[in-house]
């Protein structure tokens, strides 16, 4: 009789010794998760930083060369061509002389119309002042003077201010989709359509190419992706845009970048 | 010829300036009255004597060209303005003509049409070249196909002798010639004019002939 209650007292003791140790060791465990998922969100926000100083110091570096180039360099190219223009008088017109000038000072404003197309390409002087549209505009009007493709731009009005770090970094992802599109697609046309209400901004990119990208994409396995690829998912996530990329009709691809909040804090 | 048209310039790289001065030296009916390093000290130096015409530069330390082209606008509605800048886009040629530019040049322009459009401005209001209208044109064109509808502002209604005027001043005659033209006195012709400038609400004759596009009046 003593015995048996002795037995069962103890069994029990036993049973609740080990369910409390299960306990611990799960709530032990529990916490070791969590503290290992706070240091990995502390990771990722770090990497996310990194990148966006890194991004910021790039494109820091990238106006710096863009303006010196067009101002200085430019300002004295255009001074070289008046300098040219004086010497016109002094020719004579026979031996080709005042040919001569004239190819040099032709030469002259190729040469300024390359710098004005690279130190555009480094950097968008139109966003500053301007403002996303408008820059994007720009920037279509600049490609469709320089390559086969012709792009168009259509901004669907209601304009809203852009903030300028979120425009840059959007600028960047259309510069990249577009290059993308005339390195691979083997597009004629491409057509970027630019909407914005209060809440969110929305751009497509739509070309008339092979649409391999989304072929590519839809393949089972790991998504590797391009550099190009990779800098603008990275960009977008930086400022908390997405980006999704569908098959267009009759081939062709259309991108669809979407970017939340993306007024300046203060207004 | 026109003479004596005082000029300034407004630019932050005195080599251009020099360039520039030396290019117009030939020039006898030209005289450049001052140089500005920036938009600030354009304005500065603007509270003592006035140019006729102002080859302004855009990006410039302290006041760039934009805001200093507004300000110029707004204070010295007589004294025109030529952006002379490095910057070939259609969106800043827009922008500038529509903030009260007279003309809009690239600095690697001949200096033949730098003259032409100092003399031009000074005469007639404005010199609008190939790069101007181009980007006008695609401008009224684009609004055109989206929210724009071409009808005058209600309360605007021009007579036909005030029509004739405008269509004349979009074609870049004088007010000489426009009264030549339509066998009315200049004194008249300029009554005219400010008349349209009244109804239109046009600042200028730019704002003026902008109107004109805007609303199907130039072919």
């Amino acid at each position: 009789m003593i015995f048996s209650d002795l037995l069962i007292i103890g069994t029990a003791v036993m049973l609740l010794l080990s369910i409390l140790v299960i306990v611990l060791v799960i709530f032990q465990q529990k916490q070791v998760i969590q503290h290992k998922l706070a240091i990995r969100d502390k990771d990722l926000q770090l990497q996310k930083e990194r990148l966006m100083a890194i991004l910021q110091g790039q494109e820091q570096e990238r106006k710096r060369i863009a303006e010196d180039l067009h101002d200085e360099v430019g300002a004295q190219l255009s001074v070289l061509k008046l300098n040219l223009n004086q010497l016109q008088p002094l020719l004579k017109t026979e031996n080709k002389e005042l040919e001569q000038l004239k190819e040099t000072k032709d030469f002259t404003d190729t040469i300024i119309q390359h710098l004005r197309f690279i130190s555009q390409s480094l950097h968008p002087q139109a966003l500053e002042n301007l403002g996303l549209s408008k820059a994007l505009d720009s920037f279509c009007n600049l490609m469709n003077k320089n390559k086969q493709v012709k792009i168009s731009f259509k901004d669907e009005g209601n304009p809203h201010h852009v903030d300028i770090e979120k425009a840059l970094n959007i600028y960047r992802v259309v510069q990249e989709l577009i290059n993308n599109i005339l390195k691979h697609a083997q597009a004629t046309q491409i057509e970027i359509t630019y909407q914005c209400n209060a809440n969110a901004l929305q751009i497509n990119v739509v070309d008339n190419g092979n649409g391999l990208l989304v072929a590519s994409l839809e393949k089972p396995g790991p998504r590797t992706g391009s550099l190009g690829l990779r800098n603008i998912e990275s960009r977008l996530n930086v400022i908390g845009g997405t980006i999704s990329y569908s098959a267009g009709i009759g081939g062709g691809t259309n991108a669809e970048i979407r970017v939340e909040n993306y007024q300046s804090a203060e207004e | 010829m026109v003479n004596n048209i005082k000029v300034a310039i407004a630019d932050d790289h005195k080599i251009f300036r020099s360039g520039v001065i030396n290019t117009l030296t030939p020039y006898e009916n030209i005289s450049v009255v001052f140089e500005a390093e920036d938009g600030a000290h354009l304005l500065q130096i603007m509270e003592d004597q006035q140019p006729d015409v102002i080859l302004m530069d855009l990006k410039m330390p302290n006041m760039d060209g934009i805001e200093a082209t507004k300000k110029v606008r707004e204070k010295y509605a007589n004294v025109k303005v030529i952006v002379l800048t490095m910057y070939e886009d259609d969106n800043f040629i827009v922008h500038l003509i529509e903030n009260g530019a007279n003309a809009y040049l690239l600095k690697n322009a001949e200096p033949g049409e730098i003259y032409e459009a100092i003399c031009t401005t000074y005469e007639k209001g404005f010199y609008f070249n190939e790069n101007v209208n181009l980007a006008l044109l695609k401008k009224v064109m684009h609004k055109n196909k989206q929210h724009f509808k071409p009808t005058f502002r209600n309360e605007v209604q021009l007579t036909d002798r005030e029509l004739e005027v405008l269509r004349l001043i979009c074609n870049e005659y004088t007010t000489q010639e426009i009264s030549k033209e339509i066998f009315l006195s200049p004194r008249t012709v300029e009554g005219l004019r400010q008349k349209l400038l009244e109804k239109t609400g046009a600042k200028n004759i730019v704002g003026l002939v902008m109107h004109a596009f805007r609303n199907g009046l130039i072919e």
